[in-house]
């Protein structure tokens, strides 16, 4: 997408029916995990692999004319992700950024979702069986949030997949706004993030 | 970003084929000495006539999935060779999650030396399933997650090097764990799905045994693998280029 710009929701919520809306959501869950035994999870943070072979988050386009920005995203959520996607709703209090680009005119809005362990496996195992999986939604990912020994592999070589759109920068700075990485760790990151 | 397949040791490229790594026979790898570390993977694949949007044919389905290292794969991993036969090593692996599925010898396809300091040799499997029994596999995988994941490498003997990647992998066993299992679409054109695909962050040894496969096995002619090859080589550049500062 061209250019895409942040901007307030209330503006978002006023530009022209030229613009399409987009919602995405990161749903995450505290994990006690432990991987190999030693290196905590932390959290468990779900992404997809989408029809054109980029992660991104689920969600999708909404019309502000069926609902509200949070009705269509949840009608999204369950389309992309089965039925266990009902045993939560994604509300106003979840939402985090809008971006806009404008070739094409998408605004892009951004949630955050606190779910239990139980709801995102829940979730990840009715994923196979949401009506879009093989299609739009080639398949869920958890976001590894650790780095490795060498320092490359865990979050940093996670990184260096192909997202859609700003599912990147959205994804870095949810992590770091919502704390997920280990205290400090964030400025420790061998990643080049955009300005 | 290091992950797409640069003329190094161990590959040759040739401006119109795919880049290869140096395949030996099954004997060969056998005769291998103990220095030598084995892994096996499997690519589980179906023939899919479904159609994406109702016009991109999607052709197969391929199984690959994230590891616990940030790149994507085939399900498989280590396999201890004073312990386990090669398929017995893979099954053992597998069979975390794939209930009554077993790889066979029948299912063998390759062996490869992978690029790198390490000496790791990898065996490739591939089975054919039926939509339903892949969506079986997808769905079983996800209930399998949480032991592959809490079982961390048993106390061994020696263990294999790091491979490139796996950082401190486990010394024997699943390469991370069935995380998850992505279906791949590679559509008869070369739409920007496929490309797209590549472009993300493989285990090396992964990427060049999943184009080595679907030439072998005639899922995509040799020219569109080096089409979408190239095209993905293309994205991340261009990836790259946005996201270091222009003064470094």
């Amino acid at each position: 997408m061209a250019g895409m710009r942040r901007l307030e929701l209330s503006e978002a919520l006023h530009l022209g029916p030229g613009w399409r809306h987009a919602c995405h959501a990161l749903l995450y869950a505290p994990d006690p995990g432990l991987l190999f035994g030693r290196i905590p999870l932390r959290y468990a943070v779900l992404m997809q692999m989408r029809f054109d072979g980029r992660l991104g988050f689920p969600g999708g386009f909404v019309d502000l004319r069926d609902g509200s920005l949070e009705d269509g995203l949840n009608r999204e959520l369950g389309e992309e992700l089965g039925e266990a996607a009902g045993a939560f709703r994604v509300e106003r209090a979840d939402y985090r950024s809008s971006h806009a680009g404008s070739r094409p005119r998408v605004v892009a809005h951004f949630y955050t979702k606190l779910l239990t362990l139980e709801q995102l496996t829940a979730v990840e195992m009715g994923a196979p069986r949401a009506r879009d999986h093989g299609l739009e939604v080639l398949g869920l990912v958890r976001v590894p949030l650790y780095t490795l020994r060498d320092g490359v592999g865990g979050l940093p070589a996670f990184l260096e997949n192909t997202f859609i759109g700003n599912a990147r920068e959205q994804l870095l700075e949810a992590v770091q706004n919502l704390g997920l990485l280990e205290p400090g760790s964030f400025a420790r990151l061998k990643i080049s993030a955009p300005p | 970003m290091g992950r797409c397949p640069a003329a190094g040791a161990g590959a040759k490229m040739s401006a119109a084929a795919v880049p290869e790594l140096k395949r030996i026979s099954r004997v060969e790898a056998m005769r291998l000495g103990p220095g030598w570390s084995h892994s096996c993977h499997a690519m589980l694949y179906a023939a899919n006539p479904g159609q994406l949007f109702g016009r991109i044919p999607m052709r197969f389905s391929v199984l690959m999935q994230m590891r616990f290292d940030g790149l994507l794969g085939f399900p498989g991993g280590f396999v201890d060779r004073r312990f386990w036969s090669l398929e017995d090593g893979l099954n053992r692996v597998l069979g975390l999650g794939l209930g009554c599925l077993r790889l066979t010898e029948a299912d063998y396809l390759s062996s490869h030396l992978t690029e790198g300091p390490h000496r790791v040799v990898a065996h490739l499997y591939a089975r054919q399933l039926t939509l339903e029994q892949l969506h079986a596999v997808e769905i079983s995988a996800v209930h399998s997650r949480d032991h592959g994941l809490e079982v961390g490498p048993p106390p061994g003997p020696r263990a294999p090097p790091p491979a490139p990647g796996f950082g401190s992998g486990p010394a024997e066993g699943t390469d991370g764990y069935w995380d998850l299992s992505v279906s791949l679409c590679t559509p008869r054109r070369t739409e920007s799905g496929f490309p797209n695909f590549l472009s993300n962050a493989f285990i090396s040894t992964a990427k060049y045994q999943l184009l080595f496969a679907l030439k072998v096995l005639n899922m995509m002619p040799e020219e569109k693998l080096a089409e979408a090859l190239a095209a993905a080589t293309e994205k991340q550049k261009k990836a790259l280029e946005k996201l270091l500062p222009s003064s470094s």
